[in-house]
């Protein structure tokens, strides 16, 4: 997979809910709070930066990488999403999160402190969750 | 208007593939002390294994634990412990200053600040290494 077709992948957009609401009724709000759980991860331009920096994407191209993990949580953590559960298929995979073994150099070489070591480190602790949840409550 | 040609599916693209000698880690600084971190859970495990070898010797009667203790006090286990001293505590020291990244804490509305997270830890290493040495002594 190249880098734009993992970008697509993760469905870097909104998902709306099952019945989104009518133009009508107006936009979709959102607090200060909770745009600052996800601001950080969406200042990534796409650079490549943290690719270069990252030896486990040298040693294996299908691992999907730092921006893309980054960019996946951006949306993952947006309020207005309900497309997690869907990414979270890619998040558990060793392709996903689990091939991260936290080296940390992504977030040092980041010129737009973006962090996406932390991005991927705060999506194992997502994907730990989800695979106990599914032990209990298998769907 | 020029005329594009027919799209054939066939790609012409050749990708840069990095190469990654396997010196990659000895040529920055961040990268080898990554590896340092990495490696010390060999030595946390030898030391597992030690601690595990004392148990069983215990299960054996006092006559085997007291040779498991002798052999303790050799030079050659001192320097392996004392090695082994080192490397957990840059296992520990280096874990901890990367423990920020993994919480995602949040109070009102505002992230909790690296620094606490980082002191909460070490104060938290404290309080367990006073509890153990307590439960040792008495």
């Amino acid at each position: 997979m190249t880098f734009i077709e993992k970008l697509e992948e993760i469905k870097p957009y909104i998902i709306p809910e099952e019945n989104p609401k009518c133009l009508e009724d107006g936009a979709y709000k959102q607090t200060p709070e909770q745009m600052a759980i996800y601001k950080q991860y969406s200042m990534c331009i796409n650079c490549g930066l943290c690719y270069a920096a990252c030896p486990q994407y040298a040693l294996d191209k299908k691992f999907m990488g730092p921006a893309i993990l980054a960019l996946l949580a951006r949306y993952n953590r947006d309020s207005r999403d309900h497309g997690k559960a869907e990414r979270m298929k890619i998040v558990n995979q060793e392709e996903g999160v689990w091939g991260c073994t936290f080296v940390g150099y992504c977030s040092v070489v980041c010129p737009k402190d973006v962090d996406p070591a932390a991005a991927i480190q705060q999506l194992k602790v997502e994907s730990s969750k989800d695979y106990m949840i599914g032990m209990f409550k298998p769907d | 208007m020029s005329k594009r040609k027919p799209y054939t599916g066939e790609s012409k693209r050749k990708p840069y593939t990095r190469k990654l000698p396997l010196n990659w880690w000895l040529k920055q600084i961040f990268y080898t002390k990554y590896m340092i971190r990495e490696g010390t859970s060999v030595w946390i495990t030898l030391y597992s294994l030690i601690l595990a070898w004392g148990v069983l010797r215990l299960s054996q009667g006092e006559e085997a634990f007291n040779a498991w203790l002798a052999a303790l006090q050799s030079p050659v286990a001192i320097i392996l412990h004392l090695l082994m001293l080192i490397f957990a505590l840059f296992h520990t020291i280096t874990w901890f200053s990367l423990a920020p990244k993994a919480a995602d804490l949040w109070i009102k509305g505002r992230k909790v600040e690296d620094k606490i997270i980082v002191a909460a830890h070490y104060g938290a290493f404290v309080a367990v290494t006073i509890f153990c040495l307590v439960i040792v002594i008495l």
